[in-house]
This record gives C-alpha cells, structure tokens and sequence, in this order.
C-alpha cells in the first residue's frame, strides 16, 4: 500500500503525540503545582522566613530525569520567586554538594534521588533544612520531610521523622491536618 | 419614651475595653491553611482541625465571599441560605434560627459561638442575634453544623452548633470599614482596624446601625408598640505571641440592642427588648510536648429590659419593663494530640458557673434566683483506619448543680428546697467516614444531645396580681428533667466535575425526649394569693418530639464567573404528649423549602440574586388580646433577594442589596409581615 506524503506527515504527528502522552504518563515531573503547593506550607512553619531564602533543588545529573526535574523547578522558581514573605533563591545541588544545605533552609527534592534518600536525610537533619519534595517516596522512607500532592486534590504528606531529626516545627494545625506517614 | 444613651454607653464601654485590654481569639492561621489546601478549615466538627471535605459531620461553611455576596448585614439572612435551617423573622431585626423542623421563638436548640465564645444566652437559652458583637465584614466563615453536637460543645448544642469564625489578629490583617443607607430609614456603620507584627497582633472592630419601626399591621391584642431597633458593639481581640510555642489571647467585648419580637413567654405576643451584653476572655495555646494544650476563659454578662404587654399595663417603651441578668463563667482546657499516624485525641475539661437573677417586675411578684456550677469532661478520638474509612468518637460527661440563692415565692411547686439536687448527663457522637473514591464520600453518624432547662424554666416564678381575671402564678420548675435528643443520619457528597459542582444528599431522624413545657396548666391546681385561688401554670418536661428528613444541595462554579447553589429541603415534625403551650414544634417550620442562588462575576461587577419559597408554618400566636395563645397557620410564601456589586477600586466596593424585592409585605409566619428591604453601601479595605 502506497502511503501519500500527507498520510505519512499525519503519522509522524500522532507518533508524536503518542509518544508524547506516554512520556508523560510514565516521566515524573515536579510541576508548578506542586510547587506552588510547597511554598504555600512555608507561612505554617514556625520559624517563618524571611529575606533572600536559598532553596536547594537537590537533583542528580547522571539521571536525566532528575536534572530535567531539577532544570523545570529552578525555572519555576526564577519565574516566581516570593513566598511566605521571603525572596526564594534556587541553588543546584548535587548529592557531592549536600554540604551546601548548610546554606539552605529549604531543599526541593527532584525526582530520581531514590539512591541519595539517606544522604540527602542525614545532611538535611544536620542543618535543619526543611525537605519536600513531589516524589512520594521520600517522604514515605521518612526521608524528606514533606510529599506534596497537588491534584485531583491537595494532599500533604509529613514525616515526624524527618521533621523531628531536623528540628522542624510546623504550626500544630497544619500537622493534624496532613497525613503523617 | 424611655431615652437610651446608646452612644454614650459605648463610649463608656470602648473606655472599658481599653482599661480591660484583654480578649480571647483563635489563633489558627486559618487563611493559610485554606490556601493551601483549596477548602475551608474547620475546628467546629471534632474540636481538632479539619477540612471542610473531610469533617465527619453534616457541616455547611459559608465563607466570606459567600457573605459579601448575600449583601446582607445580618447573620440569620446569611444562614438562610443553608438548606435544613430555617430562619423565623418576627421584626425588622429580631430572628430565630431553627435546625431541620424544629422551631420556636427563643430557639433553645442551636449553640451560636463566636471564634469559640458562646454569644447564646442562657436566660431563655436562645440567641439574640442582633446583640451579637460581630462586624459582618470582619466574619471569615459561618461554620454550621446540624446534628446533636453537645459531646463536643455542652448542653447547648442539642440540635447544632454555629460558629461564626472572624479574622484573627495576628494571622490576618483586616481592615475595613463600610457604611450603609437603605429603606426604613436604615443607617449602618462598622469598621474593624488590626495591627500584627512578630509581637502577635490586635485587633478592634466597632460599629452600629438605627432603623426605623417595622409595620405592626397585623399586630394582634397584647402586642406591644415596635421599637426602633438599633445596635452599638465593639470588639477587641488580641493575640500575643510570648514564644515560638505560646501564645496568649484575650478578647473583650460590648453591645447593646434594642429589639421588637417575638415573645413565646407572653402567650406569643411581640414584645421589646433593650438587652446590653459584654464579656471578657483570656486564654492560651501552647505547643507542647503532650500536644496542643489551649485554655479559652471567659465571663459573659447580659442585662435585659423585656417589656411586654400585659393587662396591667402596656409596657411599652415607657412602662416599666422587667429585668433579667445572666453572668456566665466558663473555663475550658483541652488537649490535642496526634498519637500515631492513625489516631487523633482531645481531651478536654470544662467549668461552668451561671448566676441569674430578675427584678423590676410591675404587678407582679418576685421570683427566686438560681445558680448552677457545672464540671464537665470529654473525649474525642479519630481513628483514621486507612484511606478510605474512619471513625471518630466523642464523649463527654456533665455534672452540673443546681441552687437557690434568692427568694422564693413559697407558691404550688418552687418550694426552696427544690432548687438543690444535681443533674447529671451523657453526651456522645459516633460518626463512619468512608471514601470510596476522591469524588464519593459517605457519612453514617449517631449523636446524643443534652439540653439542659434554661433559667428561666428552672427558676421563673411570676404572680400576676392584677386583673379578674386573668390572675395566674406562673412557675419555673427546678426539678426539670435535661432534654435528651438522639440524633441518626446518613449523608453522601459527590464531586461532580461536570458540572464544576458539589451534590450533597442527607438524611436524619431525630428524637427529642422530655421536651420543656415553659408554661403548663395544672388543670384544676390553683395556689392562694392575696386571698383568691390562682390558677398555676408551670414549667414541666411534657412529651417527645421527633422529626425525619433529607436535603438535596447542588452547589458549583464555573471559571468563566458564575455561580449556583440550588437546594431542597424536607422536615416532618410530630409531636407527641401534650406540647401545645409555650412550645410547639409541629409545624413549626416549613416541611417544604426550596433555595435558588445564582451569582455572575465578570470584570468588577458581581452579580448575586437568591429565591426561597417555603411551605406555610402553624406557630404559637396570642389571641384573646395576648392572654391566650393558639396555634396560628401561616401559608406559604416566596421571598427574592438580590445584589449588585462594583467595585469602584481595587479596595472600595460599592453595593445595592435588596430583600422581598417584589412586594412591599410578606407574610412569612403569624407574626407581622416582614417588609421590602433596600441597602446601598460602600465598603473599603485598606
């Protein structure tokens, strides 16, 4: 069967598409949402913020979803950069750099860091950087210290854990108000 | 008539607050919360926060732009708009708010809060809503919740709770002032300023409103001559932040009314009352390591001059009124604590003191003072079992006791030594949560309420000596039994995104057991005064009422501006034993309701029209020129209001809001039509 120039392009396109749908439905990504729903924790924590706050967006660049998760996040912020009061900066960090969230009082956990889980806990409780992140898993490895869900509806996951290993204090409400891994 | 010095009084009273510079307020950052998670936050279900989708209880929260939008400056008209309550106008500025069938004047059955403090009085036990020391613009949200609730707030919330949840003053920072002109000559003026800082913050709200008289003409025999209702209120609540994990709260408060209505204690008759309330709190929230530990004190005071029209006199404005006055002392500390990820515990205790006393009564005698202590403790437990199911349980126990402390009238029932005995009672709520999807949510709940007899039931004693006849003793009955209401229902919410709507559907039965008779013939009983057998009529628990139900609500908005919010509603109330005097529920209330609001915003224009229509009423109204009272039908009827918003600049708004649009009289009850209502306002934020 002869396939016309037209029909051809009309394939390549929904191939495209196709392709487009899958790698969306199976790449995870850290989206505006779910950002905007991590800052909007940051006025119930207790020790509010204020002034230039950097953010460490702690990604891997061996793994290519972590660095584009990383890339859309620090692009997200750049774009929108206040929060609770406070003046986010964005600081790439990778899991050689964890000591940098000395300087950090807030770190983003992109996705794909499932190996670094530990490394990533160990320096955030040492410095008392409040960890959140879109990708589940750390939260629930009490790991990070917040998971955000952003639809079909807002959910927020919080481990004691990880809050209480890095002295992080949220305002009581919000505590009865998440789910607590 | 008699000249009140409304202003002058609340000079005298802001100079009070000033001195007293205390106050209670919540202290949860519920602005934050609600933008986090895209809902409402609510305490008012279990005592532990909440959201909005997940309380398990049938629960309304109407929030502030639902407020702005009503156009209303009262609370009632605004709850109108929940299906299952139903709202009583008997003046101009004079309500009842009745939940799922059950209605009366001085409804006894819905404890009215504001940011935890109880604004219901414990005289008639009923609320005064116009004496409620609120400015509208400065309400986040209405928390409304239907359903025996007295585990968690005590034996006032029999058949719910409302509370009217404000802004706080170091969370928020609401500044507001708005001023009103409209028909009957109506002239309001509110404002509340609020200064926060790291410190915590504080914040002062003031205001009044003048009206003219509403159309008494329908008023029956033993009506007295409507007043020219008014208000003066002002508010001041603060919050100081002592350390990263304490805070300390005080509030305090004044206002004082003058309202027309309806009088169920004078044979259903209308009467005035001029009422001045005030109260002052302090309180606490400390983050420890046994949980949220909160204390919230405070003393409440209320004074009124009732003025009714008997056949000694009328007692009009210038008579000489009778007086009642209620101090109320409450103490409640409770803990919250998340044990685990599943469980969820508040422990609470509660001390409550009321002391009452009346006086200045014309032709007629004195009657006994009483006071009652009351210890109460409670628990609520939340078992979230996993995602779908959970399970809450709540309970509390009350002992309160009962004491006479003035003189009694030694007449058929009031003998002195009936004032001292206890009463003890059980409240408790179960409720099943179960979320089969993120778009389904069933409820099963049971609650068991406890109202206990208001004080004037408990210790009322009046001797009408005058007239022949009519020469009565009218008795309070200190050996009155606590009305038990079981509660049962069943409710299912769906998310339908279509429609860009929520559906609700409920369903109750409810069980109201030794109903108080505040006035009962004894049949042939008659006591001896001044020389003649009187005939006696007292208070006395006089039968069960029950009543079954549903509500259909649909309640959406769609990005391009409009909004809906269609609902239905049905009560059927049966009274059985003899409550026909003082109290009949059965008819009370509409058994058929129907809302229809419909609202469009596009640019800085926001449009909002509301429809009711209600089934006809058959309440208690004097006849026999107000020595008697009967039941009186009251057909039915439809009622249309609407506002029209502009906003001039980013912070000031402009208003025109209207009520009965279409007809300048509307017989809603028995009592005087309630007339076409007209309000222009301007409101800026700053």
């Amino acid at each position: 069967m002869k396939i016309s120039g037209h029909t051809s392009k009309m394939l390549l396109w929904a191939c495209l598409i196709i392709s487009t749908f899958v790698m969306t439905g199976t790449a995870h990504a850290t989206d505006q949402k779910d950002l905007a729903v991590a800052e909007k924790t940051l006025p119930l924590l207790q020790d509010k913020l204020s002034g230039n706050v950097n953010v460490a967006i702690i990604y891997d660049p061996a793994v290519s979803t972590s660095k584009a998760d990383a890339d859309a996040i620090k692009a997200a912020l750049e774009g929108n950069s206040s929060a609770a009061g406070a003046t986010l900066v964005p600081v790439m960090v990778t899991p050689t750099e964890l000591s940098k969230l000395g300087q950090a009082k807030l770190a983003l956990v992109a996705y794909g860091m499932k190996t670094s889980f530990d490394a990533i806990a160990t320096a955030a409780a040492t410095s008392g950087t409040l960890t959140i992140s879109a990708d589940l898993e750390c939260v629930k490895a009490n790991k990070c210290v917040l998971g955000v869900v952003s639809s079909p509806t807002v959910d927020i996951y919080y481990s004691k854990t990880a809050a209480d290993a890095g002295k992080i204090v949220f305002a009581p409400a919000f505590t009865m108000l998440v789910k607590q891994i | 008539m008699k000249n009140y010095n409304l202003y002058g009084s609340s000079l005298l009273a802001f100079a009070t607050l000033l001195a007293v510079s205390s106050a209670h307020a919540q202290s949860m950052d519920y602005g934050s919360l609600q933008t986090l998670f895209g809902e409402p936050v609510t305490t008012s279900a279990t005592g532990t926060p909440q959201r909005a989708s997940e309380v398990p209880a049938n629960m309304t929260i109407i929030t502030a732009d639902e407020i702005r939008q009503s156009g209303s400056r009262n609370i009632p008209e605004i709850l109108s708009r929940v299906p299952g309550l139903d709202i009583f106008q008997s003046s101009l500025n004079s309500y009842d708010v009745g939940v799922r069938g059950f209605q009366q004047p001085y409804q006894p059955r819905l404890l009215v809060l504001v940011d935890g403090r109880q604004v219901f009085l414990d005289d008639y036990s009923r609320t005064l809503w116009d004496n409620i020391p609120v400015n509208i613009d400065d309400i986040r949200q209405i928390e409304v919740v239907k359903g025996a609730s007295s585990a968690l707030f005590g034996s006032n919330a029999g058949g719910g709770v409302i509370n009217i949840v404000t802004y706080s003053p170091i969370y928020d920072k609401n500044n507001v002032a708005s001023v009103g002109v409209g028909s009957q000559n109506h002239v309001n003026l509110d404002g509340t300023v609020t200064v926060n800082g790291a410190w915590g913050g504080t914040k002062i709200s003031a205001g009044g409103m003048n009206s003219n008289p509403f159309s008494s003409d329908i008023a029956l025999g033993g009506d007295v001559a409507p007043a020219k209702p008014n208000k003066r209120y002002i508010v001041s609540n603060s919050v100081f932040q002592l350390n990263p994990n304490f805070q300390l709260t005080t509030e305090a408060n004044y206002s004082e009314s003058l309202t027309t209505t309806a009088d169920p204690t004078d044979f259903g008759t209308i009467g005035n009352q001029h009422t001045i309330t005030y109260s002052t709190g302090l309180g606490f929230n400390w983050q420890s390591a046994w949980g949220l530990i909160s204390n919230n004190t405070y003393f409440n005071h209320s004074f009124l001059d009732v003025y009714e029209t008997t056949s000694g006199g009328n007692y009009t404005l210038g008579g000489v009124p009778y007086g009642l006055t209620t101090d109320v002392l409450v103490s409640q500390l409770q803990d919250q604590l998340k044990i685990d990820a599943a469980n969820t515990l508040r422990l609470g205790t509660e001390f409550r003191y009321k002391a009452f006393k009346n006086d200045g009564v014309q032709d007629a005698v004195q009657t006994p003072s009483v006071d009652e202590t009351a210890l109460a403790a409670s628990a609520t437990w939340l078992w979230q079992i996993n995602d779908k199911w959970s399970w809450t349980n709540a309970a509390r126990v009350d002992h309160t006791g009962l004491e006479q402390t003035g003189t009694v009238f030694n007449t058929a029932n009031s003998q002195s030594a009936n004032y001292s005995h206890d009463i003890n009672a059980l409240s408790a709520n179960s409720d099943v949560v179960y979320k089969p999807t993120e778009l389904d949510t069933f409820r099963l709940g049971y609650g068991r309420g406890v109202e206990l007899p208001s004080l004037m039931n408990n210790s009322w004693n009046i001797v009408l000596n005058y007239g022949q006849p009519p020469l009565a003793d009218y008795e309070g009955n200190p050996q009155l039994k606590p009305t038990i209401v079981q509660d049962y229902s069943a409710d299912y919410d769906r998310v339908v995104k279509p429609l860009n709507s929520d559906v609700k559907f409920s369903l109750f039965y409810t069980l109201n057991q030794d109903v108080v008779q505040p006035f009962a013939a004894l049949g042939s009983q008659t006591v001896r005064i001044n020389g003649q057998d009187v005939p006696v009529y007292i208070a006395q628990n006089s039968g069960n009422s029950s009543g079954y139900g549903t509500e259909v609500e649909l309640k959406g908005n769609s990005p391009s501006g409009y909004r809906w919010d269609v609902s239905y509603s049905f009560a059927r109330v049966t009274d059985a034993g003899a409550i026909k005097s003082g109290v009949d529920y059965e008819g009370s209330a509409p058994q058929h309701q129907g809302r229809v609001l419909l609202g469009y915003t596009t640019g800085k224009w926001e449009f909002d029209t509301n429809t009711q229509i209600d089934s006809g009423t058959n309440l208690l109204r004097s006849y026999n020129g107000g020595y008697s009272e009967q039941l009186a039908l009251a057909g039915g009827y439809y009622s249309e209001g609407a506002r029209v918003g502009y906003k001039i600049f980013d912070n000031l708004t402009a208003a025109v809001s209207g009520t009965n649009l279409t007809r300048q009289n509307t017989s809603e009850s028995p009592y005087p039509a309630i007339q076409r209502e007209v309000l222009v306002s301007v409101t800026g934020k700053f």
